[in-house]
């Protein structure tokens, strides 16, 4: 019995494939019509999409620490977007995921037209951008002329290849009543550092600089190393770290190092930021997102909170932090509307607005302030005078080192706070560590 | 035979699809991966052939021997642990009084989740400042322990992790197994009078290697090509001490734009991984099957 079910189930089987068997005449012919009115349809569709494609600016940016930032910005291509009849779509990827996600685009040739471009990826990436020189020209002319770190992150070879737009600024961010309580002045050099280092390690509120694998550790590891007179690469690509002055550098921290939270070796982006919004930290030295956040949601750590110049070493005061800049992509159809964008984010009440949004996170780069001092979001910073001052300051992080390649590796491989923390923790000496360093360096440098 | 041929080609064009999403995302990028890693590419800039320099360079390199020892350590230890782990969870589900529908669930958790939410969670747990691991510590007079700025720590997080997330995929391949195995060999080797031990030992033991050269075959594969504990956790640090081969090949590729060194990089646990599955699975084919 199963087996007769069965065969009359095959049977049933083999009918309905015949049924729709395309050798039938009728289906055929009924085939090939749908067949060429879909191809057909889709081949106009192409010809609309296509059509709407070059109408469409599509931007690629970093998720802002200051979400504000990103509205305005938002807002403002909607504004753009009716003055010229145009399309902007802004696509935010957050900053972790941001470098593959820019060289994704790259290695395919394609993607956005006006791209984010962070300190060394101007020159990385010179060969799939297209010259802005006249964007710039006109910036200059409103504003004044850029900083130093500007030119050394967008004008290669004589050429602007992406338009600078700001930079965050890192002071000393300190606790006053801390300060107080021990009895001393926020420091103005790196011996006084070290010297108040150990009075709020005593009092039980000690600083915290990251020494780990993450920006903020290059940003003031780099910073200190300039101060001292060490270059980990001079301008030519040399490499320059095995000198006296990196050794008085290593000694240094590894002094300071005393007075600090063992954590610093783990901590990320944010752990400076945690440091001092716990309530523990006295001092650290990072952009102004701590104190924004701290006036939101810490106010009773916002008003003991003070701004000081990041310190001075025997070869002087220096900066280093991260600087965004905007490109216009070769692959991109759309380059004279982009370049229009770009005019646009960059007159005068717009551009204003933007750094007012971002709560003044987006510092200008431009060496003359004046235009910017009336904003009114300075009025959440004490000492508001420190931020306009430390742009005059900043350079790039491996500065003087050529931006390129090899920079942007050197920097993401963290080879300057492992060779640190490969001294301070005992795990080499210093001279093995200095030679570790010089020898990872040499790799990178040599080609 | 025609009939034969238009079942055969139905039967494929429903795998088609699954056929051209393995070629393109696996297949291609594969092939492209041993093209770069012979040449000095970067992002966005074809290079030219320079035989096996790459491979020379890293094995050169301090960092990228730091790199093959974690690499094997992690997957060393948190294969183990994960197997003895997921073996002890099966036997213990498998033996429960009641139906543990609900506990299978819980203890799959870990598995099922998404990767990066799990990790961000134990990153809290771990914070050197906020973490709820030290606060317990400090409350019961404790002192607190460096999980991820110290060099044995971090690693001891790293494969800690690594177990957690990967356990449930031994005990639910376990549990499966041991539902397969028929109870009459239980109530035999019972009536020759073994113990409990015995019983595991020359019952269920043997009648579960299949499956658990299978399972740690895969748990291989997985482990030591993980990138998300490693980059979310301490992104190798400290000192380079956590780096695998993905994060490193991460930060030489992406974010470093050496694209040619980064593929030699995540190609180097290759014949490892070749040399692993051949090795499992010539013990797999010569096992008895019962």
């Amino acid at each position: 019995m199963p087996q007769k079910e069965v065969r009359v189930k095959y049977l049933n089987l083999s009918t309905y494939i015949k049924k729709f068997s395309l050798k039938e005449e009728k289906n055929m012919k009924k085939f090939k019509k749908v067949f060429y009115i879909l191809i057909i349809g889709l081949f106009l569709l192409s010809l609309i999409s296509a059509q709407q494609q070059s109408k469409l600016l599509t931007i690629l940016t970093w998720a802002n620490f200051v979400p504000e930032s990103d509205q305005y910005l938002a807002k403002l291509a909607e504004e753009f977007g009716k003055k010229y009849n145009a399309q902007v779509r802004i696509d935010i990827v957050s900053l972790n995921d941001f470098s593959a996600k820019l060289a994704a685009e790259i290695q395919s040739n394609s993607g956005h037209d006006i791209i984010l471009l962070m300190n060394y990826s101007t020159a990385l990436y010179k060969n799939y951008l297209i010259p802005v020189n006249d964007v710039v020209s006109r910036v200059q002319i409103i504003y004044g002329s850029y900083v130093s770190a500007a030119k050394e992150a967008a004008m290669i070879e004589g050429n602007w290849y992406s338009v600078p737009c700001y930079y965050t600024p890192s002071p000393g961010v300190y606790r006053k009543d801390y300060f107080a309580q021990a009895g001393i002045n926020p420091p103005d050099t790196y011996d006084e550092l070290l010297k108040v280092a150990e009075k709020l390690y005593k009092i039980g509120h000690p600083i915290g600089l990251p020494i780990s694998h993450c920006g903020d550790s290059n940003d003031w590891l780099f910073m200190l190393l300039n101060s001292f007179g060490a270059k980990a690469i001079d301008s030519k690509g040399n490499v320059t770290i095995n000198s006296p002055q990196t050794r008085k550098a290593m000694e240094y921290v590894k002094e300071l190092s005393k007075y600090m939270p063992p954590d610093i070796l783990a901590w990320d982006g944010s752990g400076n930021n945690k440091w001092i919004l716990s309530g523990v930290g006295s001092y650290i030295i990072n952009s102004m997102s701590v104190v924004a956040a701290a006036k939101s949601d810490f106010p009773d750590i916002y008003k003991n909170i003070g701004l000081v110049l990041p310190p001075k070493g025997p070869a002087g005061r220096f900066e280093t932090t991260s600087m965004y800049s905007y490109g216009i992509t070769k692959w991109s159809k759309n380059q004279t509307l982009a370049k229009q964008f770009l005019r646009f984010l960059f007159e005068e009440n717009n551009f204003k607005s933007w750094v007012e949004a971002s709560k003044g996170y987006n510092m200008p780069l431009f060496t003359n302030m004046t235009k910017f001092k009336t904003l009114q979001c300075w009025g959440i910073y004490p000492d508001v005078e420190v931020l306009f001052n430390v742009g005059k300051l900043y350079h790039l992080p491996l500065w003087p080192a050529p931006a390129g390649g090899s920079a942007q590796l050197t920097y993401d491989s963290y080879i300057i706070p492992d060779m640190f923390a490969n001294y301070i923790t005992g795990r080499m000496s210093m001279d093995d560590a200095i030679k570790w360093a010089e020898q990872q360096l040499t790799q990178i440098w040599k080609k | 035979m025609r009939r034969k041929l238009r079942e055969n080609l139905i039967g494929f064009s429903f795998i088609l699809p699954s056929l051209i999403i393995i070629f393109s995302l696996v297949t291609i990028p594969l092939i492209m991966s041993f093209y770069l890693c012979f040449t000095d590419s970067q992002i966005g800039k074809l290079g030219r052939f320079i035989g096996i320099s790459n491979f020379k360079l890293l094995l050169e390199n301090s960092v990228f021997q730091i790199t093959i020892y974690n690499s094997l350590l992690f997957t060393f230890i948190s294969v183990i642990l994960k197997l003895l782990i997921g073996l002890g969870t099966a036997l213990i589900l498998y033996n429960l009084k009641f139906s543990g529908k609900s506990l299978r669930a819980i203890i799959l958790l870990p598995w099922v989740i998404p990767s990066v939410f799990g990790i961000l969670g134990w990153l809290w747990i771990l914070d050197p400042l906020y973490g709820s691991l030290n606060w317990i510590f400090q409350y019961f007079g404790f002192s607190k322990i460096p999980w991820l700025s110290s060099i044995f720590w971090a690693r001891f997080s790293i494969i800690l992790v690594n177990t957690w997330r990967g356990f449930p995929f031994f005990a639910i391949g376990f549990l499966g197994a041991l539902v397969g195995i028929p109870k009459e060999i239980y109530e035999a080797a019972s009536i020759d009078g073994t113990n409990s031990f015995q019983k595991f030992w020359f019952v269920t033991f043997p009648l579960l290697k299949p499956t658990l050269l299978v399972l740690t075959l895969f748990s291989i594969v997985m482990t030591i090509s993980d990138f998300s504990i490693v980059y979310i956790l301490t992104r190798g640090g400290p000192v380079n001490s956590t780096h695998v081969f993905a994060t490193l090949a991460y930060q030489f590729g992406l974010s470093g734009g050496q694209i040619g060194i980064g593929a030699a990089i995540s190609l180097f646990m290759f014949p490892f991984l070749i040399f692993s599955a051949i090795f499992i699975l010539r013990i797999i084919s010569k096992e008895e099957i019962y």
